[in-house]
């Protein structure tokens, strides 16, 4: 019996399954060889289950449970959307940031005869003066004061707009920015479109803001390189 | 240099060598007779009895080449086998036997029970190194008892991959643990 037939036979020979004859000469052979000698008391530790083998812990396969899968992706989606939703404010937040105008100065005009004209030419300086100081919700309280006794003034009406832009309240900035466009006042018509498209910008309205700022691009005025900047950065 | 050396220092009773026959042949024989012999609880009186036998014949002045005693001590065994089985005839002479021709006091089943337990230690700090398909291969075929066909289902291999890399893994234990043998005799 050679090396490589006794190596074959081993686990035949220990659970008794050979006949007499293979069974000498299987032992004869291991009597004589310490190779297979030592393959054979292995396999018989291993027939006898005396040894002990650490398999390393298996990976469990997928599998598809849709009551599972479907709430996931729905609290993905919905993750998603609300990560999507902050992504846009802090975008838009960071695209209508914007230097508020100087005030360079100047009076009320008002008609000849009006009384009333140095109170409240000294209600707008201190109005400017809070603005100045960037305290634009005490100078917004003036200006609307202002405005409801005489609705008439450009110059309150461009203030008080940019306050309430300043102060978080687009819908009503844009409403006299709107007011100022259509009067086409030559001091506050370029300001007043530049700004226009700010407050569309803070109502996260990205479509009408660029078509301001487009407008702007085009004129010959003072506003019309910082509206080219507002296209470039909107256009990117 | 004499063919038989060994036999004529056996017959002089020289107690390193026959130390070196005991440990040579000692787990065999109690292998041999653990699976000839079923339900037997004293396998250590036939070793004895083989042992004895063995250095009687070498003592009574039988010469023979070094490469034989194997064969020889195979003889012997198969004949305390066949006594034990057809004559049910013990000799009673066995432990004087044994212990006049031995210089040792050797306590063949504590032998035996030591080398296994130093395979089985050798065996599961060897398993531990394996690649974890063929401690799988193994783990399933001779501890869980299932065929190679069954493990191949479960593994998704072929039946003739599953079977050589168990014959493979066995063979790398086999090498190892032939390496330790020959480092520390």
């Amino acid at each position: 019996m050679n090396c490589r037939l006794f190596v074959s036979l081993i686990d035949f020979y220990l659970r008794g399954e050979l006949s007499e004859a293979e069974c000498s000469e299987f032992e004869k052979h291991y009597f004589t060889c310490d190779g297979c000698f030592t393959q054979l008391q292995i396999q018989s530790l291993f027939i006898a289950k005396d040894v002990r083998v650490h398999l390393p812990e298996k990976k469990r396969a997928f599998v598809f449970r849709p009551a599972f899968v479907f709430p996931s992706l729905l609290g993905l989606l919905l993750l998603g959307l609300v990560a999507t939703h902050f992504i846009n404010i802090r975008y838009y937040d960071r695209l209508s940031r914007f230097t508020p105008p100087p005030f360079m100065g100047g009076e009320l005009r008002a008609g000849p005869g009006d009384a009333s004209l140095p109170r409240r030419e000294k209600q707008f300086r201190r109005a400017m003066d809070l603005y100045s100081r960037l305290q634009y919700p005490g100078a917004l309280a003036i200006l609307q004061r202002l405005r409801s006794e005489d609705p008439a003034v450009p110059k309150v009406d461009f203030f008080t707009a940019v306050c309430l832009l300043l102060t978080d309240e687009p819908e009503s900035a844009l409403e006299l920015f709107d007011g100022l466009i259509k009067e086409m006042n030559p001091a506050y018509y370029d300001e007043a479109i530049y700004y226009k498209g700010m407050a569309l910008l803070k109502m996260h309205d990205k479509t009408r803001a660029l078509v301001q700022f487009r407008n702007l691009e085009g004129m010959i005025s003072p506003m019309a390189t910082p509206a080219r900047e507002m296209v470039r950065r909107l256009s990117e | 240099m004499p063919a038989n050396r060994l036999t004529h220092k056996l017959k002089g009773k020289d107690p390193q060598i026959q130390a070196w026959v005991i440990q040579q042949f000692n787990a065999r024989l109690f292998l041999y007779f653990r699976n000839r012999i079923k339900g037997e609880s004293h396998y250590e009186d036939l070793v004895q009895e083989v042992f004895g036998a063995f250095f009687n014949l070498v003592q009574k002045g039988k010469s023979f080449a070094d490469h034989l005693i194997a064969p020889v001590m195979f003889g012997i065994a198969r004949r305390v086998m066949y006594n034990y089985f057809y004559r049910q005839k013990r000799s009673n002479k066995i432990q004087e036997r044994a212990s006049a021709n031995l210089q040792l006091t050797v306590d063949f089943a504590e032998e035996e029970r030591i080398e296994r337990e130093v395979l089985r230690r050798q065996l599961n700090e060897l398993l531990d190194r394996l690649p974890a398909v063929d401690k799988e291969i193994l783990n399933d075929f001779y501890l869980r008892d299932r065929s190679i066909g069954e493990i191949s289902a479960t593994l998704h291999k072929s039946p003739h991959y599953i079977s050589v890399r168990k014959e493979r893994a066995l063979k790398k234990l086999k090498s190892e643990i032939s390496r330790r043998k020959n480092v520390f005799r």
